[in-house]
């Protein structure tokens, strides 16, 4: 039986994302961009839905006067995550 | 990346290429082995030629190495958070073993009129052990590990044997717990 993915990670930015998080305490904008290849403005577009989903934290400082964004993984980012790698494995289970 | 439906596969391959980006940078590092190494080595060494081998008396004033490393290794920390644009739990674990091993250090060095310095030496070649086998273990690199292992074996044999000797073992323990580990450091870890 196949478990339904969470819409909301089963997404290119958004998977990449989450997955880069779960690999480190915190990231900043730049970084994730840098690693994910993605635009500014995409990237924007798709933290702040993770933001709103409560999955990750924004935190907006400034670092020598320069605007600067923090993101960091939430508990309930955490739990998403593991029940999105769940439900993948259902579909890679070998079927009898 | 542009927004789409994935497939499992795809999916599978995104969360492994975010994991391997995320590899832990050690061999910006590299620096601060080899610093403390060659600076604790040189100057055991000094300290044993000048008092045992040119009778000088203030041969002990050798170590004022350790403030000035100490100063460098704080400018290069203080430069290295600032311009950090990621923070690992590799990160904070190892962040955790050195303030916790130089907590330890002091406690050790304030308390040599207690222990004398021949009870300090070899206590800090336990240290130095401890650190370094600990980082090896978090970041898995063996040769640290090993380093650091050997380093508190020396550290043993140290607690047997006099003043003069200690300070060609405290030369082999940072040989072995950081220089050899520092020359061999790879660029990049899997943790």
């Amino acid at each position: 039986m196949f478990e339904p993915l969470d819409p909301l990670l089963h997404s290119q930015l958004r998977l990449a994302v989450m997955s880069l998080l779960m690999n480190v305490e915190e990231a900043d904008f730049n970084y994730i961009k840098e690693k994910t290849n993605a635009t500014s403005g995409n990237l924007s577009v798709q933290v702040n839905k993770l933001k709103d989903a409560g999955y990750i934290k924004v935190d907006k400082t400034f670092k020598d006067n320069y605007p600067h964004t923090n993101c960091r993984i939430t508990d309930k980012g955490i739990d998403a995550f593991e029940t999105y790698l769940n439900a993948l494995r259902s579909y890679i289970k070998p079927t009898d | 990346m542009e927004q789409e439906k994935l497939k499992v596969e795809e999916s599978l391959s995104i969360i492994s290429e975010m994991i391997s980006t995320t590899k832990y940078n050690i061999s910006q590092d590299k620096f601060i082995y080899l610093m403390w190494g060659y600076a604790v080595a040189f100057s055991s060494m000094a300290h044993y030629v000048l008092q045992y081998q040119l009778g000088v008396k203030m041969a002990w004033l050798v170590w004022f190495t350790m403030p000035v490393a100490g100063i460098v290794n704080a400018m290069y920390f203080s430069r290295k958070k600032k311009s950090a644009r990621v923070f690992s739990f590799t990160d904070r674990a190892l962040a955790s073993v050195w303030k916790s091993f130089v907590a330890a250090l002091f406690i050790f060095l304030f308390a040599s009129p207690a222990l004398g310095w021949d009870g300090v030496y070899p206590v800090l070649m336990v240290l130095y052990g401890i650190g370094t086998a600990s980082t090896g273990g978090i970041i898995k690199f063996r040769a640290l590990s090993i380093g650091g292992y050997l380093s508190m074996l020396v550290g043993f044999a140290a607690f047997y044997l006099g003043f003069e000797i200690q300070l060609f073992l405290l030369s082999l323990s940072v040989i072995f717990s950081f220089i050899i580990p520092g020359h061999l450091l790879p660029k990049k870890l899997n943790v």
